[in-house]
């Protein structure tokens, strides 16, 4: 279980925060280019056999003489999708970073379903998405539950599906971005105008490393070297990584997504704040 | 106490002892392995670029794919050819191979696991000839009667023959002839002539250009040292080991006690300890006292025996055989009732009214002659019965008729006595019982003995015999056929020179017809040759078909792959691998 019961009592005080996604921000409206039975007017089409009668612009009819149908929009729907990437980096750490991120995206997930949004939850590198809807919160955080590290490539179906959606998604993707394509992933994205938040998962593990003397390191995806770590070594490491990582922020937010940094041994309280802080989800009062 | 154990310790293949040598380096490499802690990181570049470490290069992933295929492969090929028992093809010249087995009497001595040297010997032969192939020959060069003797060329799967022991020393000069006459079969490539001597007194063997092996281990003998029949007529018997007593049939007797000459049949001495050597540890001798064991009771075709000639004979020869027949046989003493004269074989001959006419004796007609005979002659009180005149010419008259000559006569082994048994009262009178009484008595005082019951090898006694001429002695279990084993002597009725036996054992004597007229052990103590000593010699090892290659090809193919494999793993362990 990703959650205990106490943890999930507190996840529905907390509601998913109506805003709209922009450039930078995570701030914004939901918007749907679905028409419907909203309020707000939005344009007119033919009659056609069918269509309700009540919705006949009669006003219309009696300046031009045919029948049209009055548009509105339909109320306003969220569709997030949780996109987690099981690369097998993720899969490490005291705290497992991959552990973390389903937790994460488990939160958003709960609060998303609490406020009646349907969501996808996936693995980045797995090919079958699952949609979850209010009322199946176990379900959802099942799916999250069973995705396990993958040395595959993102699946392409899986980024078809999302983009299909194209303004009406919102994806939430947790990644400790150390492959590359995690990056292309975004600038997918971008090209359709998905809004996202990426939050970049890391450990303290692999952020401040305590090892000395001979080690034969074991790079995960990569093949083994023997080295010797002393003081400076790990300076010039730990220097890199923080290089590295800022990089990847910056290049986050200049592909237009949100950017949340999240240290994989956050507990439930720290990763809804860091929702809040960074816009995706408000607290409830 | 742990260096006893170790000294103890026999490896099966010293040969393969140096494989030990990977013991070490496997702990030196695991040591080596273990200096380094494993550390699962992620940023893999970054911990490249910060410490220096370069991608590994192809060269060191490929040495390293090559090398477990090289030692996969050669462990998977090298267990299937070693499994499926595949050598490499031989190379060698074809070899002749003379193996010369010294069959002497302490061949015989046993192990502590009761494995005579003898068969010793032929487990080794099995052992090495396993090692040839069709294309070997082997001949078996062994001795009898002091000759080595030679079988011809054999494939090494044919059986070997079958060779006894000798109880004469091997000639070793002889051999050496026979050895130098003994030429493989030709062929191209020519053979590769190996002389192989499997003997347990290396000392003794002067072959030349040959392996000379010693077989057995040093045990102690003991052995009937001495074995004879005194002027006292007592048996002497004495082991190597100084022990007095033998064992008699079974009964553990004092040898001076036994006086052979006295018994009759056949007397087993043998030392009742067991010993390395038990075939010299054992005697029979064939005590066969009396000239008149047999005795023959001839009668008509077509009448019974008289049952009180026999009945009388059986009493007065309790130990005699008395039989009664009507067909003559060869026998000691034959006796004939008013049958005619036969010419069958006996040494004494008793007869009752034969040869002459028949006559009637009345009383008072019979007259004792004042002879001296060789024995006291009874004073006759028999006066009544039929009888018939014999001729007497020179002959010992012991009582004749008044008017028609004599009626009882002497001859050299020869009574005649002219009464029908069955007409007179001859046997019923004490006169003629102890006429018959004395004349036996008389026989078995001049009882010569006519052979030895023991002689020793190599000698030779002057004998009296009376059987057909010309003798013949025979081994009664001869090791091997062959004219070497029969001796021919003697004339009829003269002391004639007996021996000398060649061979140790029990020699049959036989006459012109075939008859065993006694039985001589050839006793045998040669001291030197019956020690159960054994000199260290050489070990001969048969060139096998791969001997340049000694293990077939799948051993070595597991050996490459342990060399290979140990390299690649030493070579991860070194960082020269990836």
């Amino acid at each position: 279980m990703l959650f205990t019961e106490d943890e999930l009592s507190r996840l529905k005080r907390v509601r998913m925060r109506d805003t709209r996604v922009g450039r930078g921000s995570v701030n914004g409206r939901r918007v749907s280019r679905q028409t419907g039975a909203g309020e707000e007017f939005h344009g007119h089409r033919a009659y056609s056999h069918g269509d309700d009668i009540r919705r006949v612009d009669w006003n219309a009819f009696s300046r031009l003489d045919q029948l049209f149908v009055k548009l509105y929009e339909a109320p306003g729907r969220l569709r997030l999708h949780l996109v987690l990437d099981n690369t097998l980096t993720m899969d490490f750490g005291a705290w497992n970073k991959l552990q973390f991120a389903k937790r994460l995206l488990g939160v958003a997930g709960w609060i998303a379903l609490a406020n009646a949004d349907k969501i996808h939850v996936s693995g980045l590198r797995d090919s079958k998405p699952t949609s979850a809807t209010l009322g199946h919160e176990s379900a959802m955080l099942e799916t999250l539950d069973h995705i396990r590290p993958s040395k595959f490539p993102p699946d392409k179906g899986l980024l078809s599906n999302v983009t299909n959606a194209g303004r009406d998604a919102l994806v939430i993707f947790a990644s400790d971005f150390q492959r590359p394509d995690a990056m292309e992933v975004l600038e997918h994205l971008r090209l359709h105008s998905v809004r996202c938040v990426a939050v970049g998962v890391f450990s303290q593990d692999e952020i401040e490393p305590t090892m000395d003397g001979w080690q034969r390191m074991l790079p995960v995806g990569q093949d083994a070297f023997k080295a010797r770590i002393d003081t400076a070594t790990l300076a010039a490491y730990r220097q890199e990584v923080i290089r590295c990582r800022d990089n990847v922020a910056a290049s986050v937010k200049n592909l237009g997504c949100a950017w949340l940094d999240a240290r994989s041994d956050l507990a439930l309280s720290e990763m809804l704040d860091k929702l809040a802080t960074g816009g995706v989800i408000r607290a409830s009062t | 106490m742990i260096g006893t154990v170790v000294a103890a310790i026999e490896f099966a293949r010293p040969e393969w002892l140096w494989s030990l040598i990977v013991v070490p380096l496997f702990f030196v490499a695991w040591w080596f392995a273990r200096r380094f802690r494993k550390q699962r990181v992620t940023y893999g570049d970054i911990w490249r670029k910060v410490t220096g470490s370069e991608q590994p290069r192809n060269w060191r992933k490929r040495l390293r794919t090559i090398l477990t295929w090289i030692a996969s492969t050669c462990f998977l090929v090298g267990l299937g050819l070693f499994a499926g028992g595949i050598t490499q093809p031989e190379t060698r010249q074809p070899s002749a191979l003379v193996v010369v087995i010294d069959n002497s009497v302490s061949m015989l001595a046993q192990d502590e696991n009761r494995r005579t040297r003898l068969a010793l010997a032929q487990d080794r032969i099995a052992q090495e000839s396993a090692k040839l192939t069709d294309e070997d020959v082997v001949a078996f060069v062994w001795f009898a009667d002091g000759r080595a003797l030679a079988s011809r060329w054999l494939s090494p799967d044919s059986e070997p023959p079958d060779i006894s022991i000798t109880t004469t020393p091997p000639d070793w000069a002889s051999a050496q002839t026979l050895l130098e006459k003994l030429t493989p079969p030709r062929r191209e490539p020519s053979f590769e002539r190996k002389t192989w001597v499997l003997t347990d007194d290396v000392a003794a063997c002067p072959l030349r250009s040959a392996v000379v092996e010693s077989v057995g281990v040093p045990v102690t003998n003991n052995y009937l040292s001495e074995l004879r029949v005194d002027n006292d007529g007592a048996l002497v018997a004495k082991s190597s080991l100084g022990s007095p007593i033998v064992s008699i049939d079974g009964k553990r007797l004092d040898p001076a006690s036994i006086r052979p000459r006295e018994l009759t049949g056949r007397l087993r001495v043998s030392i009742p300890l067991e010993d390395a050597i038990d075939r010299d540890n054992n005697a029979i001798l064939e005590c066969r006292h009396s000239a008149l064991s047999r005795v023959l009771v001839l009668h008509q075709n077509d009448s019974e025996p008289n049952l009180l000639l026999l009945e009388t004979l059986r009493s007065m020869l309790p130990d005699a055989t008395v039989v009664a027949s009507s067909k003559p046989a060869p026998c000691d003493l034959l006796v004939q009732d008013a049958v005619s004269a036969s010419n069958a074989e006996a040494r004494y001959r008793l007869r009752f009214a034969v040869g002459g006419p028949q006559n009637t004796a009345n009383a008072g007609l019979i007259q004792r002659e004042d002879i001296r005979a060789p024995f006291m002659v009874p004073d006759f009180s028999l006066l009544e019965g039929s009888a018939v005149t014999l001729n007497a010419n020179d002959d010992t008259v012991l009582l004749r008729h008044l008017k028609r000559g004599p009626l009882i006569v002497l001859r050299q082994n020869t009574l005649d006595i002219g009464f029908d048994v069955a007409e007179s009262s001859v046997l019923q009178d004490a006169s003629g019982l102890l006429l018959l009484m004395r004349w036996l008595d008389h026989i078995r005082q001049q009882m010569v003995e006519t052979l030895p019951l023991v002689l020793n090898v190599g000698e030779s006694r002057t004998v009296q015999l009376h059987g057909m001429p010309p003798y013949r002695a025979t081994l009664s279990r001869p090791m091997f056929e062959g004219a070497a084993t029969i001796l021919q002597f003697g004339q009829r009725g003269d002391w004639t020179q007996f021996g000398p036996l060649p061979y140790a054992g029990l020699w049959e004597i036989r006459d012109a017809n075939g008859n065993v007229i006694g039985r001589t052990w050839a006793h045998w103590s040669d001291a030197t040759e019956q020690s159960a000593s054994v000199s260290t010699g050489e070990t001969f090892t048969a060139k096998s078909t791969d001997e340049d290659n000694p293990t077939p090809i799948g051993t070595w193919l597991l050996v490459v792959a342990l060399i290979t494999l140990l390299a690649e793993w030493i070579g991860w362990a070194i960082g020269v691998t990836e």
